[in-house]
């Protein structure tokens, strides 16, 4: 039996409300966060009191336990510990974080110390990747960690408690960038409150929304063409248009705020640091599109980012900017976070909807699509946060103004974020198409380390093919990078140098797929563990020849059959990597090959 | 006779219902689209992805009309990728391609991805010989396999309620059984916890299946991860012969499959009936069939002189002669006799009894056992008896709330009924005590099992159960279904409708060559059944539509 | 219709003796040659290699596991119908092998055996195989315990069962 105070009832209550009345299940993940936090892991007796709070069997809450990582049920550590595993932070030293902490703290993965001071688990992507390696303890995350910090951070808690670092923000400008979205928190001493972004001219984008139809407001922004940050890059305006404003039911949008694409940090800033952008960006949408209701599905592990969220919102409604009537216009809108579980497929936009709804993150089959079926069953339209936080700028300086930044095709400015072997990683604003990606790497960020040889960039999160060093003259805009086999994905640009071994770079990136694949659909959920099995044996020296063609004929054999992207996104790395680096394949597939070095890869 | 749409199949042109859906529509016009996840009777899934096809609809030109190529026929625009054929309805136009290189490629695929962390559990899993992935992997898969790492290991022998084993290594989590519990079922119970490829089908602890339905996910799962523990290990598929049947436990009359081997019944199953029964049936009536094969099986006829405590073993034909003897003599002396049928005997039965009873004994003293239960707003009928109607429309039964048993009984205590014939009942334990029964000059019975009744009767003539004879039963929605004998006990047993037959000729009253000498005379004589012929009847059945037809006597045809 | 007449017989061969003696000859011709005859059961032959179908048996592994798990292959491929296998549950959590079916009743009608082999090679498990020898003898027909003594211990070389 579990206790379950007013104080909480009142609160839990309060979170059903946010959500229809005959759909109470989408309150799930949020009680389970509830509870977790009070009480340190979740139990049959929480699974049950959920279940019978939720009108749900116990089986609905107990496969959300057991699908979403961020979830135990077993007893953790009072100070739990994430460590990246991901790309970036295993290229910048993470493996060397991890085996110094589990010595120090004499402690495997998934265990308690004796004193039940420290848990030690992996994590897949924390989106941060510009400070790598990073790990979280409990809600905070620290970054830029050798061994040796690793270390001295165990000792400081345990000394003085969890220290609350501040949260990292993107540097000053480079004389190319051209910052839009990153113009206020550019300033250091910008705290992202209302007030603060009023007096940079905040809010004056909305009422002028709010004056016009909502078609007009639509046709605005499909006249900027305006393509999706989130990484499929598809017209936004064009995305809204496709919505079904005939059938009667409410119209929902819902802000993809769930950054999981490995390489990619860039959401997290305009979370963290410029939230009234991105509200009023949904609250202008909102009223495009005829939404009365907006949900901000935000990644779980970004624990900061929804209390600063929530901090905005609460202020914006104060201030009459958010709720059944913004500043007397008769327009309303309600916006509600959701928190999600630890999960990169809910980056897909059926698989958020399914989240959304309560339940695994089990994309949907298309058709139908969520312009026509989606959340609650009701049109929907998903974007990403980047996107929405253009809207409040086309809309103060019009489409002309936004067309005329970038080049024909990939219109405005884009986030980039760089990791990697680099010397200046970072998160930066360029136009889009106004610099190549060798001159993103070489100029603004300092090329690789010293002494070291560039091998391959992957230009848009892992799940874009990768160029080698001679293909990466090409310009950094949607077209350009179709053109060139890849893809401008999520803006996450990994750089990839001759300190890590091909094979162990691509056996990192399967690893990731493997461990993000829903299960859902038969290609997905053995190849990509197949993949991964195949890449772990080829690097620890126990290859065979035959294994390169396998490992590509497997990829190629999930390309295209799935029910969702994340086939393509598993598939495309692994082949474009083998088919750019065979050589590197051949070698390490050999009898003799000796194993790569190091301890054994993490696996959570 | 439904809208129909016309598209193109691997080159060729047909015709399905407008709706269809390309695994249907093939199916219809010979052509197999293999599918793992997909059943007609669940909600679309669409994750085992090996229904893939090429699927191409006419290109569309400015002017919203299909687009002519230089040969004169339309110019097809195929979608990019494969397409799933299970959610996909056909359209007029449309081409579909189910044997292209990208097809068997993806089916290729698909097998190999199934089998590579399958356990090597052919040998000992009972779904070898009618198992999807076996066929499956020969008709579309790789010859050899190519996986070489240790393969995902899961739970093996999870109890899933008390009937139901579950091999989470074998699951290839098409998630049939989920829906079915979820959206036939009504037990929301079960799901999948962890993630990718460690995904395991699980239910709550404390809250497993435990509705009557259960069974059915069995049959549905297409590999053998939920096995049935009555069946497992019983016996290897490829030696059982299948005989189509019906249930005899209740009004509903699901249509079955029973599974035998050398006489001996080792399962049910049921079998697909739009208008009965879909594709389901309940546990109870499934598990039970242990009857048929039970050592206590009535094998030989037997005699009892009236002081005599013991029986005699007789020949059959001995036998039937006494019995008609008997009957001829309570006749000539002028003394009552009655009939006590069953609900559970075929029609062609209750029409011979009737025969008896009207034609031979004259007399009015018949009826039939009710058995009423709580119907479960499914497939179980309140009225267990399977062939409630049959008697009926013979006359041989009456039924609730009027039955004529305590009549009957209080006449035997008078001693206006001397003679008494009980057809598959144990009528001491539905309203006639053994005291009573004692009192009967001449008590004949035919029955399967030893009972009170059976004990106590001068002759006993042993009788076959639903799976070894032929005959009809009429459901509690006027439809008739014909049962076929599917094994044959050791012993001298014959079917009830020659016992009976022969027992009229005995008597006089004429005689029928064979069974479909019975039927005939039966659907000329019976007016509810005119014009109704045994071909007729088929493996689906025949819906008598007796709402339309005349009644014999003014009695409402009580159909529930 | 065809007539054929009976050819006539010479005065020699009416006569009988030049026969008789060809006949005699032919005896005496073979008495230096080398006999073939081999002189059973003092002497056995020699069996031809690995060809020879022997009586069937049940197989061991090295850790005295019975391999046969009652697939009832060998049963159904039977041509004379002589194996009658009844499989049981295995308690199968056990150190020698996690398989949880074996055969209760596994019987041999030899009288119907006719030797073809055709159940070893069936056999998904490597546990029924025919006897390189023949003259085999006992008093007992072939139930389970039989064919086990008869069939030893296999040196089971892939262990299937052993890391499930």
């Amino acid at each position: 039996m579990i206790n379950v105070g007013t104080k909480l009832e009142a609160e839990i209550d309060r979170i059903i409300a946010q959500y229809p009345a005959d759909r109470k299940r989408a309150a799930v993940l949020w009680l389970m966060h509830l509870f977790q936090e009070r009480d340190g892991m979740l139990t049959p007796a929480h699974v049950t009191w959920i279940a019978a709070k939720l009108e749900l069997q116990p089986i609905h809450v107990w496969e959300l336990v057991r699908f979403y990582p961020l979830f135990r049920d077993k007893p953790a550590g009072k100070y739990h510990i994430k460590l990246c595993r991901t790309v970036s932070c295993e290229m910048c030293g993470a493996k060397e974080v991890l085996a110094r902490l589990q010595k120090k703290l004499g402690v495997g993965l998934e265990e308690v110390t004796a004193d039940g001071q420290f848990s030690l688990s992996t994590f897949e992507c924390l989106a941060s990747c510009g400070s790598a390696p990073v790990l979280m303890v409990n809600d905070e995350l620290f970054e830029r960690l050798t061994p040796d910090e690793a270390e001295r951070l165990i000792d400081r808690i345990r000394a003085e408690g969890l220290p609350t670092p501040p949260l990292s923000r993107p540097g000053p400008a480079h004389p190319r960038e051209n910052r839009v979205l990153l113009a206020n928190m550019s300033d250091p001493a910008y705290g992202g409150t209302l007030a603060e972004y009023r007096a940079r001219g905040g809010y004056t984008a909305l009422p002028k929304a709010l004056a016009m139809k909502p078609a007009d407001v639509v046709e605005e922004v499909m006249a900027s063409q305006l393509r999706g940050r989130g990484g499929a890059g598809f017209p936004c305006g064009q995305k809204w248009k496709f919505l079904d404003q005939k059938s009667g039911k409410p119209i929902y949008l819902v802000c993809n705020a769930d950054e999981s694409e490995p390489g990619t940090f860039k959401d997290r800033q305009l979370i963290q640091h410029d939230p009234h952008q991105l509200l009023e960006g949904m609250l202008i949408s909102c009223h495009a599109v005829g939404a009365r209701t907006a949900y901000i599905y935000i990644r779980g592990e970004f624990t900061h980012g929804w209390q600063i969220l929530q901090r905005a919102m609460d202020e914006a409604r104060a201030a009459g900017l958010m709720g059944p009537d913004i500043l007397g216009t008769g327009v309303g809108c309600e916006i509600f976070l959701h928190r999600g579980g630890g999960t990169y497929i809910c980056g897909e936009e059926t698989g958020l909807i399914e989240s959304l709804e309560g339940k695994r993150a089990y994309p949907r089959i298309k058709p139908p699509f969520p312009a026509v079926v989606g959340l609650f069953n009701c049109p929907t339209v998903v974007n990403n946060v980047e996107t929405l936080s253009n809207i409040p700028h086309i809309m103060n300086r019009g489409s002309a103004w936004f067309k005329g930044l970038g080049v024909a095709g990939s219109m405005g400015t884009r986030l980039l974020c760089v990791s990697g072997a680099v010397r200046r990683p970072g998160c930066f604003e360029f136009e889009m198409g106004k610099l190549t990606l060798r001159e993103l790497i070489d100029d603004v960020c300092g090329g690789v380390p010293e002494g070291r040889t560039l091998r391959g960039v992957i230009p848009g999160g892992t799940s874009m093919p990768v160029l080698t060093a001679d293909q990466i003259d090409v310009p950094l805009d949607f077209d350009s990078l179709r053109k060139a086999g890849t893809m401008a994905g999520s803006g996450g640009i990994i750089v990839l140098d001759d300190s890590s071994s091909v094979v162990s770079l691509t056996r990192n990136i399967a690893q990731f797929y493997a461990h993000e694949s829903c299960g859902q659909c038969t290609p997905c959920r053995e190849g990509t563990g197949w993949m991964e099995k195949i890449l772990h044996r080829i690097e620890h020296g126990k290859g065979r020849a035959q294994d390169v063609d396998t490992l590509y004929d497997v990829a190629d054999n999930i390309d295209g059959t799935t029910i969702c992207p994340l086939g393509e996104a598993a598939a495309w790395p692994v082949k474009a990597f083998v088919k750019k680096y065979r050589a590197d394949f051949d070698r390490a597939a050999q009898p003799s090959a000796a194993p790569a070095p190091g301890p054994e890869a993490p696996h959570a | 006779m439904p809208e129909m749409v016309n598209f193109t199949l691997d080159g060729r042109e047909v015709s399905v219902p407008r709706g269809s859906n390309v695994i249907d529509a093939a199916k219809q016009c010979g052509v197999e689209v293999p599918h793992y996840c997909y059943h007609q009777r669940l909600t679309v899934a669409g994750n085992c992805r090996m229904c893939l096809v090429e699927i191409g609809m006419p290109k569309l030109g400015p002017d919203r009309k299909p687009e002519v190529g230089p040969d004169g026929k339309p110019v097809i625009a195929f979608a990019p990728k494969l397409v799933i054929g299970c959610n996909q309805a056909v359209s007029e136009g449309m081409v579909v391609n189910t044997v292209t290189p990208r097809v068997r490629k993806a089916r290729e695929g698909v097998m190999e991805f199934l089998l590579i962390n399958h356990p090597l559990d052919c040998p000992i899993c009972d779904q070898a010989g009618e198992c999807r992935l076996q066929e499956f992997a020969v008709d579309y898969g790789r010859a050899a396999s190519r996986f070489v790492e240790i393969k995902e290991h899961k739970p093996k022998r999870v109890p899933l309620g008390p009937k139901i084993t579950l091999d989470n290594e074998r699951c290839i989590a098409c998630s049939r059984c989920v829906r079915f519990m979820k959206e036939v079922a009504k037990q929301d119970c079960l799901g999948f916890v962890e993630r990718g490829g460690r995904s395991v089908l699980t239910a709550f602890p404390g809250h497993e299946p435990n509705t009557n339905y259960d069974l059915n996910i069995v049959d549905i799962c297409p590999v053998g991860a939920l096995t049935s523990n009555d069946f497992r290990f019983r016996q290897r598929v490829w030696f059982l012969k299948e005989t189509r049947s019906i249930c005899p436990h209740c009004a509903t009359g699901c249509n079955t499959l029973v599974s035998s081997r050398e006489n001996v019944v080792y399962r049910q199953q049921p079998r697909d009936n739009a208008d009965v029964n879909q594709s389901w049936m309940c546990d109870q009536g499934r598990l039970n069939y242990r009857f048929v094969n039970d050592s206590a099986r009535l094998t030989t006829a037997t005699v009892r002189a009236a002081n005599a405590t013991d029986a005699t073993p007789v020949a059959w034909s001995e036998a039937v002669a006494a019995m008609a003897s008997a009957l001829r003599n309570a006749q000539h002396a002028g003394q009552g006799t009655a009939i006590i049928g069953s609900a559970r005997a075929t029609t062609e039965e209750l029409f011979l009894l009737r025969r008896l009873g009207k034609d031979v004994l004259r007399t009015d003293r018949m009826e039939t056992v009710s058995r009423a239960g709580k119907a479960d707003g499914f497939l179980v009928s309140a009225d267990r008896n399977p062939n409630t109607l049959g008697a009926y429309i013979t006359g041989v039964g009456h039924g609730l709330p009027e039955s004529t048993i305590p009549e009957i009984c209080a006449a035997i205590a008078r001693g206006e009924v001397r003679a008494l014939l009980v057809f598959g009942e144990n009528i001491a334990k539905h309203g006639i005590p053994e005291a009573i029964l004692a009192k009967l000059d001449f008590l004949g019975v035919i029955d399967v099992l030893p009972n009170a009744v059976t004990k106590l009767a001068h002759v006993v003539i042993p009788g076959m159960t639903f799976i070894e004879k032929q005959g009809t039963f009429i459901n509690g929605k006027g439809r008739m279904q014909r049962l076929k004998p599917g094994v044959r006990l050791a012993g001298d047993i014959h079917p009830e409708w020659r016992t009976l037959g022969t027992l009229l000729q005995a008597l006089g009253a004429g005689e029928y060559a064979d069974f479909d000498a019975v039927f005939q005379d039966m659907v000329r004589t019976l007016p509810p059944l005119q014009g109704v012929t045994y071909a007729s009847i088929g493996d689906q059945g025949l819906d008598l539509k007796l709402a339309e037809r005349p009644g014999e006597e003014a009695v409402a045809w009580n159909l529930p | 219709m065809k007539t054929m007449d009976r050819p006539k017989l010479t005065f020699a061969e009416r006569f009988y003796i030049p026969q008789i003696i060809r006949g005699l000859w032919q005896t005496l011709r073979h008495i230096p040659r080398k006999k073939i005859t081999v002189e059973y059961p003092e002497v056995k032959p020699k069996l031809h290699g690995s060809e020879y179908r022997g009586v069937p048996t049940l197989v061991r592994d090295p850790d005295g596991r019975v391999k046969c798990v009652a697939c009832q292959l060998c049963e159904f491929v039977c041509p004379p119908k002589a194996i009658r296998i009844l499989p049981a549950s295995r308690d199968a959590v056990r150190p020698d092998g996690n398989v949880e079916k074996e055969p209760e009743v596994f019987e041999i009608d030899m009288l119907r055996c006719i030797y073809c082999g055709l159940c070893e090679e069936a056999c998904p498990e490597e546990a029924i195989f025919l006897r390189k020898d023949f003259a085999v003898t006992g008093y007992t027909r072939s139930n389970k315990q039989k064919l086990l003594e008869l069939g030893g211990t296999h040196a089971d070389r892939i262990w299937k069962w052993k890391n499930k």
